[in-house]
Order: C-alpha cells, then structure tokens, then sequence
C-alpha cells in the first residue's frame, strides 16, 4: 500500500468512527466525574445502528423537505470534514478559499435543519430552531475574523498551508495561538450544542436548542441526525489539533499527537459539562460573543505583528 | 516568547473579569493577574541581578497573588458582603464595551509602537486596555469592594506598563505601584468598615442621601 492510500485509509476509519468515540469519550468523562461507571465509548454506534434496521414515522404535515434535511446536513458535514487537515496532515479536499467553503457548509447543514425542523409545523420545533439560527449567528462573524487574519497574515489560501504557518514557531503564531484555540473551543461547544449553550440532556422542551429540532426524527433519519451531530464535534476538534500541533512534526508522530488532541478536547468538553451548568438563555449570546472577543484579540495582536514591528 | 504568551492570557482575564458574576471569580482573577505578571517581568528582564528578581518576586507573588486575595477574602468574610457583583449594565454590554476597550488599547499600542521609541507593542496595548478595564470596572459595578478591584487592575496595568515602556524594571516605579496598591487597600478596607458601621451595606446607591 503507497502512502496516499494509508493515509485515506486512517482518515475513513476517524471519521466513521471518531464521532462516536468523541461523544462516547465526553459521556465516559461525565460519568467518571460523578463516580458511575458510565455506559459503554461505542454506544451511540450501537444506538445508531438500532435505529438504522428501524422504520421511520412521519407525521402527515411534514413534506419532502423533512425526509431530505439530515440527509442534507449529513452531506454538508461530511464535505466540510473532508477539507480540514485530518491525521496526516493533509486535507482530501484542498483548494484556494476552502476555509470559506468548510463556513458555508456548516452554515448550509445548521440551515438543512432548520427548515426540517420547521417543516414539521411544530411550535417547539420552531422555537429551537429559531434558537440555533440566533445563537450560532454570532459564530460565523468570530469565525471569519480569525480565519481572514490567518490568511492575510500567513498568505496561503487554503486550510493545509494556513494550518501549517499557524504551527510555526514564530512568536506571532505562539502569541495568536492562544485565543485561536480559546475561540475554536468556544465555536466547539457553540456548533456542537455541548453544555453551557445547550444542555444535551435535558429533559424539558422549553431548555432545549439542539434536541427539540429533531423531536419528530425517528429511525435511519434520527441515526443520521446524531452521527452528524458527532461528526461535527470531530472536525472541529481537528480544526484544533491542527492548529495545535508544532511544525516539524509529520508522519506516525503527528497523527498520534492529533489522536491526542482530539481525544483531549472531548475530555475538556467533558470536563466543562462536569463542572458548569448550562447558562441562561438571556445569557447564551453572551457567552458565544466571548468568541468574537476573542477573534478582535486575535485581529490586533496579527494587526501589530504585521504593521507594528512587535516580533 | 513566553512572556507574550502570559501577556495574551493577560488579556483573556480582563475578558473573564468583565463578564464575572461572583467577588470570589474576581479575587481568583486577580491573582492570576499576579502569577501572570511575574512570568512577564521574570522573562522580559534583560539583565539578571539577585536583587531585582527577588523584589519582582515579593512585588507580584507575594504581594498581589496571597496577600491582597487573602485580605479581600477577608474583607468579604468578616463584613457579610454580597457575594455578586452588582452591575449597572448587562454583562453582554460590558462583554462589548470590553471588546471596544480590547481594540482600543492595540490602537494605542500601533501608534505608540510606530511612532518609535522602543515600545513593546503586545505588553503595551494590554496595559492600555487593563487601565481602561479598571476604569469601566468601577463606573460600571455598584459595590464599593469591586470598586478597589478595579482600582487593582488599574495596578496591574500600570504595572504592565512600566514592563512595556523600559526593558529593565525600572525600580522606584515599581516599588511607589505596589505602596499604591498596599496604601489603596488598605484605606479602602478602613473605609468599607466605616461604611458598613454607617449604613447597613456598601451599596453606592447609598451614598446619593449624603447631604451637606
């Protein structure tokens, strides 16, 4: 086997299983810190599984449009996994201007269910959805101030190559590394409806975001929803890794390192689902504009670096 | 390298401290500020004396890391503070308004930075905006505790700023800032308990039936 299928080869078996493992790991985390023993890492494959033999029940309101949007999101997600650098190093999908690419197709998978959700003419389907547009609005603006700094102070076009400078040891990467990755964090727990956005586990219609969009979802549909949901955890736990990681680092070395962290961002995700409750609705804005402060702390330490001869 | 490292995390603290709901999440805060300080002056010496760094040591240590916390905890214990913060505003303004003050301070610092004169820019633009965050901090919280904390981040940047402005650590700036934040605490801790024994809590709002 050459290389390049090697390569493919371990990115197929992360992101077929990664997400499962990701969520698994995050739950594990949970558990251990309330001392239970907590329920098996793959039991969201198996759970995906059950409901992939299973049939799926669709009221007689909802149309095309809701069969169709999770097979949508899925895609979306999908693509946008396969343009940022995965354990190699590399993207599969590497072209000029991708980092707008991977927003927009977040963007087109948050919309996907969105009009699924409304689709189902449910008035709590309406409100999450309506929830998830406002609150994750104010990630794409945080997200394009950071990614548009990277490119016009690295001036690469592309995930690979910004990613790769973003590693370098030059002071400004070490300085702007450190709100880069608090602002990916953030833009994780924000996209991926993890706790102080939105609680995963609860139980009551009117907290949720994230869960009560899919409430009408059963079967093949509902497996698709949650492995989305996971697979979005993943890549942006890779957007971190990759960011992360030192240059001068490649082969068997950087993916274990990658593994590492990706595995150490779901443990942190775990962690702060452990010790934070999730914070008021009034005050969810609030905490998902922490990001755009941080991206504005990125901007002027890039702005200095480039015109205010700080080296 | 490592100094701009702290010098960044510098910032992220005046981020947290601007959104912070309880006194206990500001006195942590503060001595991160003091941990953070000494990594900063520790690597932006350029010439090592025994002297120098022990005076560093005690200045942001010991001083603004254990016994200023100690001392607020203390104050807050024994006086039955409340233990939230009080603003007048919403946090999502302060978070914005400390965005604004965050960009501000890096404005200054590009000037400042350009206009030559041996600045260091990163330490500089977050010494700017840790004055304008102690600034916002008191006209913006209503108790008279947080109001010293302020005053105390004011400290720190100045502190920042004398780290920004000379390479070396000029000696007599340093030692008047830290009797600053020893005189400031200290009467401001007399002053509360005047306070409290005059009315029954150290709301500002208080002080608005003062007459002459």
């Amino acid at each position: 086997m050459d290389r390049f299928t090697t390569e493919l080869l371990i990115l197929a078996v992360y992101l077929l299983l990664g997400p499962f493992l990701y969520v698994g790991i995050i739950n594990r985390v949970k558990a251990l810190w309330c001392g239970r023993k907590g329920y098996p890492l793959l039991q969201l494959l198996h759970d995906v599984i059950k409901l992939f033999r299973k049939g799926e029940v669709f009221s007689t309101t909802t149309t095309g449009v809701f069969i169709i949007a999770p097979v949508i999101a899925f895609g979306a997600v999908l693509f946008s996994a396969l343009v940022v650098p995965g354990p190699a190093g590399t993207s599969v999908l590497s072209f000029e201007g991708d980092y707008l690419f991977f927003a927009y197709a977040l963007s087109l998978a948050k919309f996907a269910g969105i009009i699924g959700a409304m689709d189902t003419g449910s008035s709590f389907e309406g409100m999450g959805a309506s929830r998830e547009a406002s609150y994750t609005s104010l990630v794409e603006p945080a997200y394009m101030i950071v990614i548009t700094t990277a490119v016009y102070a690295t001036g690469f076009l592309s995930f690979q190559d910004i990613l790769m400078v973003i590693q370098g040891s030059k002071a400004w990467s070490l300085a702007a590394g450190v709100p880069i990755i608090a602002a990916l964090v953030i833009m994780l727990l924000a996209e991926g409806c993890r706790v102080p956005v939105d609680d995963p586990k609860t139980h009551l219609e009117l907290t949720m975001i994230h869960e009560v969009m899919i409430l009408d979802n059963s079967g093949p549909g509902l497996a698709l929803i949650n492995y989305t949901a996971g697979l979005k955890l993943c890549v942006i736990g890779s957007l971190i890794a990759s960011v992360s990681i030192p240059v001068g680092i490649s082969g068997w070395l950087y993916a274990l390192l990658f593994f590492a962290i990706v595995a150490a961002s779901a443990v942190l995700v775990g962690i702060i689902e452990s010790l934070n409750a999730r914070v008021r609705m009034s005050h969810v804005p609030q905490f998902v504009f922490t990001m755009i402060s941080g991206a504005v702390l990125v901007l002027s330490i890039s702005f200095l670096t480039i015109f205010g001869g700080a080296k | 390298m490592i100094a701009d490292i702290a010098v960044v995390l510098f910032g992220v603290t005046l981020l947290y401290v601007s959104t912070a709901g309880m006194i206990e999440s500001y006195i942590k805060m503060l001595t991160v500020q003091g941990l953070l300080l000494f990594v900063i002056a520790l690597f932006s010496l350029t010439e090592y004396n025994v002297g120098g760094i022990i005076f560093v040591a005690a200045e942001t240590l010991l001083l603004k890391a254990i016994i200023i916390p100690l001392f607020l905890r203390k104050t807050v214990r024994e006086n039955n503070v409340v233990r939230e913060i009080e603003p007048y505003i919403t946090n999502f303004h302060s978070i914005l308004i400390e965005t604004l003050i965050l960009g501000a301070g890096f404005a200054a610092a590009y000037f400042a930075a350009t206009s030559g004169g041996g600045v260091k820019p990163f330490s500089f633009g977050i010494a700017v905006s840790s004055v304008l965050t102690g600034l916002f901090i008191i006209i913006s919280r209503k108790k008279l505790l947080t109001h010293v904390m302020g005053y105390m981040v004011i400290e720190n940047g100045i502190f920042l700023m004398s780290l920004a402005v000379a390479a070396e650590l000029p000696v007599l700036v340093s030692l008047g800032v830290s009797m600053d934040i020893l005189i400031g605490v200290l009467l401001a801790g007399i002053f509360i308990n005047r306070i409290r024994s005059a009315f029954d809590n150290q709301d500002i709002d208080q002080l608005t039936r003062l007459k002459d």
